[in-house]
């Protein structure tokens, strides 16, 4: 379904989906989505929105709630209602005040390579870390 | 003003009569017209013409709030702010005369301070024993021995050097080019990311990642804001964490 903004696509609040969706357009989500979401363009995730599984966009906008791993080539945005279980993959990621959000993040502006997340989504808060720290002391 | 205090003081009640002292003056607020209203006027003024009511008299359109600075009274640990900067800081509970003093170390310095103003540690400084108690302290130089207690913000510069398990800070600041390695779990209530960062982090407060800012490691908070050209990457827990996932 079109909602007459450009070519973007809307899964309305009373809808429910059981089964990945693909698209080469914009999405827009309010409804549920039980399964995977893969859009070669921007994604929207509304306040109402509730997805169970992976997301694979080029940037995406977070309102609603998602469990599961988010893959973004370009941007999460994360508004202050977003919930998220899972693991984060991106170049980019702005967060607003008042999210939640369990599970490892891989965003690094400056442009190295960036380990892709798990493909299961991790809801541990005891989630383990490859980078423990290091030494003692501060340095240059 | 009485002239007694410096610039930046300011009076409450230096300020009511200096109004006082200008509506008293001669000159200075126009009086009340006192001819009849239809009485040509001696000098035409380009101001529109009198309709009998009061001339406007001179009113302060904006009231200059001097800041308000939070002190920790480093005898007692009692929590006050003060409006303005004030010559002489009385501790608002047991009354003890603080020592407001800012110090820069830029060279070895091994006796203690204790102070409610700030300390910097000069790129040449180096910290090399005491115990250093301040409402603000500025790490540019080394931090070799001696503790460091900071009842307001830690701000690390480039080049710092320091242990961290030798500073109980409460707020922590990391500026842009500077990389922080923090070993074991450190906690903070509020921390700012200019530069990098390297730590199991657990705040009470907000993380806030500033565009440049990067954190590594571990990361439990309750607030977190990270913005365009922040970096993550960090095992993560934000917000408010249900003992069970909700389906």
């Amino acid at each position: 379904m079109s909602n007459g903004q450009g070519n973007q696509s809307l899964i309305a609040a009373d809808v429910e989906i059981i089964g990945t969706i693909k698209s080469s357009s914009a999405v827009r989500i309010e409804g549920k989505l039980d399964g995977e979401l893969v859009c070669a363009a921007d994604a929207v995730i509304g306040k109402s929105a509730v997805i169970k599984g992976n997301i694979s966009v080029n940037s995406v906008v977070i309102e609603g709630l998602i469990q599961g791993n988010i893959i973004a080539k370009d941007k999460i945005e994360m508004k202050s209602t977003a919930k998220v279980h899972g693991d984060i993959n991106s170049k980019r990621l702005s967060v607003e005040d008042g999210v939640t959000f369990i599970g490892r993040s891989e965003v690094n502006p400056s442009g190295s390579v960036a380990t892709p997340p798990a493909a299961t989504p991790k809801a541990d808060s005891e989630g383990k870390s490859d980078n423990p720290g290091g030494g003692i002391f501060g340095r240059r | 003003m009485s002239g007694k205090g410096k610039a930046g003081d300011v009076s409450g009640f230096d300020v009511v009569r200096a109004v006082k002292h200008v509506r008293e003056r001669k000159g200075s607020i126009p009086p009340p017209p006192k001819k009849p209203p239809d009485a040509p006027p001696e000098h035409p003024s380009p101001e529109p013409p009198d309709d009998g009511k009061p001339a406007r008299s001179a009113r302060i359109g904006k009231t200059a709030v001097p800041t308000k600075y939070e002190y920790v009274c480093y005898e007692c640990g009692y929590r006050f702010t003060v409006a303005g900067k004030v010559r002489t800081l009385y501790c608002a509970k047991c009354r003890t005369i603080l020592n407001q003093t800012d110090y820069t170390i830029d060279k070895r310095h091994d006796v203690s301070i204790v102070t409610a103003g700030c300390v910097t540690i000069a790129p040449d400084g180096i910290w090399a024993g005491g115990s250093l108690t301040a409402r603000q302290v500025v790490i540019e130089g080394r931090h070799e021995a001696g503790s460091i207690k900071v009842y307001g913000k830690l701000e690390v510069g480039p080049g710092a050097v320091f242990n961290a398990a030798d500073i109980d800070a409460q707020d922590i600041l990391i500026r842009a080019g500077a990389e922080i390695k923090i070993e074991g779990q450190a906690t903070y209530r509020d921390v700012e990311l200019y530069g990098e960062l390297s730590a199991d982090l657990k705040a009470t407060g907000v993380v806030s990642i500033r565009s440049g800012g990067h954190l590594k490691g571990r990361l439990q908070t309750g607030h977190l804001v990270v913005e365009d050209g922040g970096g993550l990457n960090a095992t993560v827990v934000v917000g408010s964490v249900p003992p069970e996932n909700s389906e």
